[in-house]
Formats: C-alpha cells, sequence, structure tokens
C-alpha cells in the first residue's frame, strides 16, 4: 500500500488537526524506518514500502483506535484558552496597566500626615509648602483592636500637639490627635475615606466634652470643642487622623481619660482610652 | 496528548483568571448588580445593610442608576457610584428622601433631567400621594427665621407634586414651573422666582437630611380620594 495513503487513512479520523498532524509525523517516521530496514535488507523502494505498511497493520482499525484515543476536545479546549489568554493579556496591557501604573505612582505618596509621633518635638510639612514646628508633650502607644463589619481598627498613635500660629497676634494651640486604623483583606472594599466618617458625628470624652465640626468661633460653656479630621488610604487601609480641641484656651482644657469616638452610619462608637492604653 | 492539551489548558485558565483579576482591580473592582454596589457603599461606611424598595434606571447615559433601600432604622439613597445619603426612617409614618441624583422626565417635546424626591412607608392602602413643597426657608434671611409670619412675605418657589406609586414608594418629579414666566419683560419677581428656581434645580439633590431647605406636607390618600395620612416637615 502507498506509504501517503497509509497514513492518510489511519489518521483521517482525528479530528482536531493539531493531534492529526503530530500523530502522522510520528506514524510516517515509524514508516520509513522500516522502509531503511527493508532496503537495507535489499529490498526495493517498493517493496520496502509495501512491506512497511503490511507490518504497520490495518489503517482503517488504527484510525478507529486513533479517533477513540484522540478526543478532539481538549485540544480544543486548548486552543480556546489561547485565544482567551491573548485577549486577556492585550486587554490588560492595553487598559489596566496604566491605570494601575497611575494607581502606584499614588501608592508611593508619603501620607499627608504622620501615624504617630513620639515625645519631643517634630515639623509637620504640607503639601503647600508650608511647614509647621509641632512640639509633643505627651504621646501614649494604645493596643487592642476593635472589629466593626469586616474592618479592624487599631490606634496607631495618640499623642497632644501644641504649636503657635503666627501673624500678627500669634497665639499658642494644643489638640489631642488620634490616628485610627482601619483595615480589611477584602482589598475591593477599603473603609470609605471620607473626613465625613468621623465630621459627621460627635465625639465625647470623660471631661464630659463634646466636640463638633460645624464649630467656627471659640466655644463657650458648655458648647462643643473643635473637631476635624483627616484621612488617608493605601491599598485595603484607611487612616483617620481626628483632631480634637484646637484651642487657644490652653488651660482651660485637660487632657481626658478616655475618647469615644462615634464612626461611620451605622452608629458604632469606638472608646480610645489613653489612661488604660487600650481601645475598645 | 489529551493530558498534555489538558495540563496547557488548565495553565492558561489559570493565567486568563489572573489577569482577569488584574483588569477587574484596576477598574475599581465593579460587582455585577447596582443593588451589590449599593451593599458595598453600605459596608464600607458601616451603614447596615438595606432592602431595596425602590428603583430607577438611568437612560440616555447622563443621569445615574439609583437605588432606595431600607434598613431599621434608615431610608437609604444611592446614586451609582456617586452618593449614598441615609434619611432618618420615621418608625410610624411615611418618610420623604430627596433622590441623590436626578431624574429624567418628558415635558411636551423635550427631556429634561430635575431632582425628585420618593416617599417610603406609605399606608398599605394608598392609591395616590401628594407633596407640596415651600422652599421660603432657604431664602429666608435671619429676621424672617425670628419671624415665621414673615415667611409668607419672601418670595419663593413653591410646588404640589401628584405622587407616582412605584414598587411600594411614591415618587414625585419636581418641574420647572417658572420656566417661560413672564414673557419677554419679567417682572422682578418673577425674574428672581426663575433664579431661585434655578438654584433648587442646580442643587437640591445635594439636599442633606440634617439640614432641608424646604418644608413640605405629604398627604395619602385612598382609591375612593380620602385622606390616609399627612406628613409635614420635620
Amino acid at each position: 500500500m502507498n506509504a501517503e495513503y497509509w497514513l492518510d487513512t489511519a489518521t483521517e479520523k482525528i479530528r482536531f488537526r493539531p493531534d492529526r498532524k503530530a500523530v502522522r509525523r510520528e506514524l510516517q517516521d515509524h514508516l520509513e524506518d522500516r522502509m531503511e530496514a527493508g532496503k537495507a535488507k535489499g529490498l526495493s523502494p517498493y517493496e520496502a514500502e509495501e512491506a512497511a505498511t503490511a507490518a504497520m497493520g490495518d489503517p482503517v482499525a488504527l484510525a478507529e483506535e486513533l479517533a477513540r484515543v484522540h478526543s478532539p476536545w481538549w485540544g480544543r479546549l486548548w486552543r480556546l484558552s489561547q485565544w482567551a489568554l491573548a485577549i486577556a493579556v492585550l486587554v490588560t496591557v492595553s487598559s489596566a496597566v496604566p491605570r494601575l501604573r497611575e494607581y502606584l505612582q499614588y501608592e508611593m505618596y508619603d501620607p499627608p500626615f504622620p501615624f504617630s509621633v513620639e515625645e519631643g518635638s517634630y515639623t509637620r510639612e504640607f503639601y503647600t509648602g508650608y511647614a509647621k514646628e509641632i512640639t509633643v508633650p505627651e504621646a501614649w502607644d494604645i493596643g487592642g483592636s476593635v472589629d466593626l463589619g469586616h474592618y479592624r481598627f487599631t490606634v496607631s498613635g495618640a499623642w497632644v500637639e501644641e504649636w503657635t500660629v503666627s501673624g500678627e497676634d500669634p497665639y499658642p494651640v494644643r489638640q489631642l490627635v488620634i490616628t485610627l486604623r482601619a483595615s480589611t483583606w477584602r482589598f475591593w472594599e477599603p473603609l470609605n475615606g471620607s473626613q465625613f466618617m468621623i465630621l459627621d458625628h460627635m465625639p465625647s470624652d470623660s471631661g464630659g466634652n463634646t466636640y463638633g465640626y460645624d464649630v467656627d468661633t471659640a466655644p463657650g460653656e458648655d458648647e462643643p470643642l473643635s473637631l476635624f479630621c483627616e484621612t488617608f488610604q493605601r491599598g485595603a487601609t484607611t487612616w483617620l487622623r481626628v483632631e480634637l480641641n484646637q484651642t487657644r484656651d490652653m488651660d482651660s482644657w485637660s487632657v481626658p481619660d478616655w475618647v469615644d469616638i462615634p464612626v461611620g452610619c451605622g452608629g458604632d462608637i469606638l472608646r480610645v482610652d489613653l489612661s488604660k492604653g487600650v481601645i475598645s | 496528548m489529551a493530558q498534555r492539551h489538558r495540563r496547557r489548558f488548565l495553565r492558561n485558565l489559570f493565567l486568563v483568571l489572573i489577569f482577569s483579576l488584574i483588569l477587574w482591580y484596576a477598574e475599581g473592582c465593579p460587582l455585577p448588580t447596582q443593588e451589590m454596589e449599593l451593599h458595598r457603599w453600605e459596608r464600607q461606611r458601616l451603614a447596615p445593610e438595606s432592602t431595596v424598595v425602590w428603583s430607577y434606571q438611568g437612560r440616555q447615559g447622563n443621569d445615574r442608576d439609583m437605588l432606595v433601600g431600607v434598613s431599621p432604622d434608615y431610608v437609604h439613597a444611592y446614586a451609582e457610584n456617586y452618593r449614598l445619603t441615609l434619611w432618618p426612617r420615621s418608625g410610624d409614618t411615611a418618610t420623604l428622601v430627596v433622590l441623590p441624583d436626578r431624574t429624567r422626565y418628558q415635558d411636551k417635546a423635550s427631556s429634561y433631567l430635575d431632582p425628585a424626591l420618593v416617599a417610603v412607608d406609605p399606608p398599605p392602602q394608598a392609591e395616590s400621594a401628594r407633596l407640596f413643597l415651600d422652599f421660603s426657608l432657604r431664602y429666608a434671611g435671619t429676621t424672617e427665621e425670628a419671624d415665621p409670619a414673615a415667611l409668607t412675605r419672601v418670595p419663593a418657589p413653591t410646588y404640589t407634586l401628584e405622587g407616582d406609586r412605584q414598587e411600594g414608594a411614591f415618587f414625585f418629579q419636581l418641574q420647572r414651573q417658572y420656566r417661560h414666566l413672564g414673557g419677554e419683560n419679567p417682572t422682578e419677581e418673577e425674574q428672581l422666582l426663575t433664579g431661585r428656581e434655578d438654584d433648587i434645580m442646580a442643587f437640591l439633590e445635594l439636599e442633606e437630611p440634617r439640614w432641608l431647605s424646604f418644608s413640605y406636607v405629604l398627604t395619602f390618600y385612598d382609591s375612593d380620594g380620602d385622606l390616609l395620612e399627612t406628613v409635614t416637615s420635620p
């Protein structure tokens, strides 16, 4: 039987073309080896070909067996997955990479405020190029954590700041700063980074003081003291810097034992206990 | 050979999943439905999860999908990827909320985008509702605030809106009524009202529950037109 005809017949039922080609090449190698062996024994090329094809067996029966062994489905799935991967790479490179590059550049920025400081002094630099010399007469290590939803809240730092507001009539200012850290494993939903997570509420303390954002003037008796909040996000972590009682009247306010800080829209309250050094 | 194809297929599938995850993250981790997005916004704000009672599908691309949901103490008003506002929920009467984005409506041959409001928890037998809005408070100065009677002298837009029952809530579309006021020579008051209406239409969607700039009277009627409930602004 003609070798080409034998090979075509033996492989014609393999439906996945790359497999058909690969099996045909392999069978062809076997056939050529047999033909060479026949020629070496003194057979003519025609006789060697006939002997080789006869020795390889019935191509029709072999075709049935090869078709059974070489199911096309895995091959087709593999081909499909090659296309899917090519499209995924193309879309990711053209769309996601520029966004991620921009995102990573943002991630490289230094946070706009320190998460914790030690007693002493430090210089805080602002994006506008303005810098402020700040004295830290007291700082605390606050341990523990509180889980609200799937966010874990800890205290990165708590300290008192004092500085002087410059100008024609400079005056000293003192405030309590507490930096809260909220982290989660659900990287697709970090805690909302809006200042109003804190500013929409009124923290209170063990001294009976309350703190509010809408206070523009120096507080009178029984009125809320001032409240401000800055936030920073990196990945799935959000920091909230809470500033309490930015007051000029340094002698009339003392550091409380604890501060209750309402956070978010669900009525949750975090108690930062400075005297015990724990958040609850 | 089949085994080799299977290995390669699984490897490619794994790589496709990795790239898809990168793409999903780069696109801001979008979720498949607006309701899932609403619940994510709620979780990120430590708000309770709401049950959706009303929905709006944006049309023509520049008005957002919106959802209104209820939790035990709040009514949640959400505009797709834009805002979530929580309104204190009245325990035993209906609650009126201002939607956080504008909705589209037809007026003669044109379509407009203007603010809208939704009343949730209406009386079960309510077939119709009416909403009266008075914006005098928004434009009253300090002296007028001290003297309620003076509010009646403040030229400010008022609106009477018929509610449209949708999905168990009542929807009220605010429409301009001073648009063509006064013809070619409007009076000073007409100009003032038109200007104030422009202001209301531009900023009402930013309204916050704590600082309502208007007063309202919301009434519900049964199928016979009998009054069922009246709700007034706090």
